[in-house]
């Protein structure tokens, strides 16, 4: 009888501290802001220069294109007033130099030069490809054939410069390549789909973006 | 005499239990409220419920560990940071908890190690000027 009670006591103990210790918890999917690299909200105005080309593009003025491209994008999205300047650098040491920068603006507001260098490639490869027949007697079902893709490669090295002090505020390098199965793909075409993922990554840099997360809330 | 302090001191215990089981119903409640309000994506009423919660139970894990998530939620990494080690002080062993804190170090660090690539550069340039 006293073994029989000692049992149940036990029992109802064990479930009583089972209930206890278990977590109810729910499973949640929430944006999480990530902050931008850096703070372009002191800075009134933009100006966007020149870009030092570091290989001469054939067909299509590249220094004009990202100037005009830029130009837009930023305007649209930082809401700031961007304007087109003329400065040229003759080498890649000068970005990295404030005397270059300092006193070209008069303006007293705070602003930024948006500038830096690009080098724009453009291949032609070749590559042997397996195509599979759709015949099924045929003695040779896979046959091989040399395919010439359009190979191009954007490097822009971008940088944002305080115009009051000359000193870079934001550097990145953006490396981006794509192959086109047409060999006779344009390199403006290329050059475009480059550009908006070069585009994407800066503003996330600038702008800051949510990141899909999940966490674990707790209801005990 | 000792038949009346037996009864005071039971009728106390009694007291104390039902107060407290009535706190931790509450508390309980304030939880499960401010969850449901993250769920509507009213983080500030989440906030308010749990940190409720934790000035009447400071010691509720539970309540630290959706502090901290809703602090991530609104950018404040700093105070997320200080209720997930709060929670996993209290609550080492809760497997929830330890992964939310994981999952936080791991975006923090990455946060940190293009802040830290900025900050080496700002090194090297003020060397040149040196």
């Amino acid at each position: 009888m006293k073994n029989k009670t000692s049992i149940i006591t036990a029992a109802f103990l064990f479930i009583v501290l089972t209930s206890c210790s278990q977590t109810n918890y729910v499973k949640i999917r929430m944006e999480i802001p990530k902050k931008p690299v850096i703070d372009l909200t002191s800075y009134k105005d933009i100006f966007v220069t020149n870009f030092l080309e570091n290989e001469e593009v054939k067909e299509f003025n590249i220094n004009q294109e990202i100037l005009d491209y830029f130009s837009s994008e930023l305007k649209k999205h930082l809401k700031k007033d961007v304007k087109t300047t003329d400065i040229s650098v003759k080498n890649e040491e000068d970005f990295k130099n404030p005397d270059t920068w300092k006193n070209i603006n008069a303006e007293e507001e705070k602003a930024a030069f948006f500038t830096g260098s690009v080098k724009y490639s453009e291949e032609t490869r070749k590559s042997l490809r397996k195509q599979e027949k759709r015949r099924f007697d045929d003695p040779f079902p896979e046959e091989s054939r040399i395919e010439t893709r359009s190979f191009y490669s954007l490097e822009l090295q971008i940088y944002l410069i305080d115009t009051q002090t000359g000193k870079i505020i934001y550097d990145r390098n953006f490396k981006e390549n794509k192959s086109y199965e047409n060999p006779n793909q344009t390199p403006q075409f290329a050059f475009f789909d480059l550009i908006l993922e070069v585009r994407d990554k800066l503003l996330e840099d600038i702008q800051g973006y949510d990141r899909l997360k999940e966490r674990y809330l707790l209801a005990k | 005499m000792t038949r009346k302090f037996i009864y005071t001191s039971l009728s106390i215990f009694l007291l104390s239990l039902v107060f407290f089981s009535c706190s931790a119903r509450y508390s309980k409640d304030q939880i499960r409220f401010g969850i449901e309000a993250a769920q509507m994506q009213l983080w500030d009423e989440a906030i308010f419920r749990w940190k409720k919660v934790i000035s009447l139970e400071p010691n509720n894990s539970s309540a630290h560990n959706n502090l901290a998530v809703a602090y991530e939620k609104k950018g404040m990494f700093e105070d997320a940071e200080k209720e997930y080690l709060k929670a996993l002080d209290l609550d080492p062993d809760n497997e929830r908890i330890q992964s939310n804190y994981e999952k936080f170090k791991q975006d923090i660090e990455q946060k940190n190690s293009t802040e830290k690539k900025d900050e080496i550069q700002a090194k090297k340039e003020k060397k040149n000027e040196k």
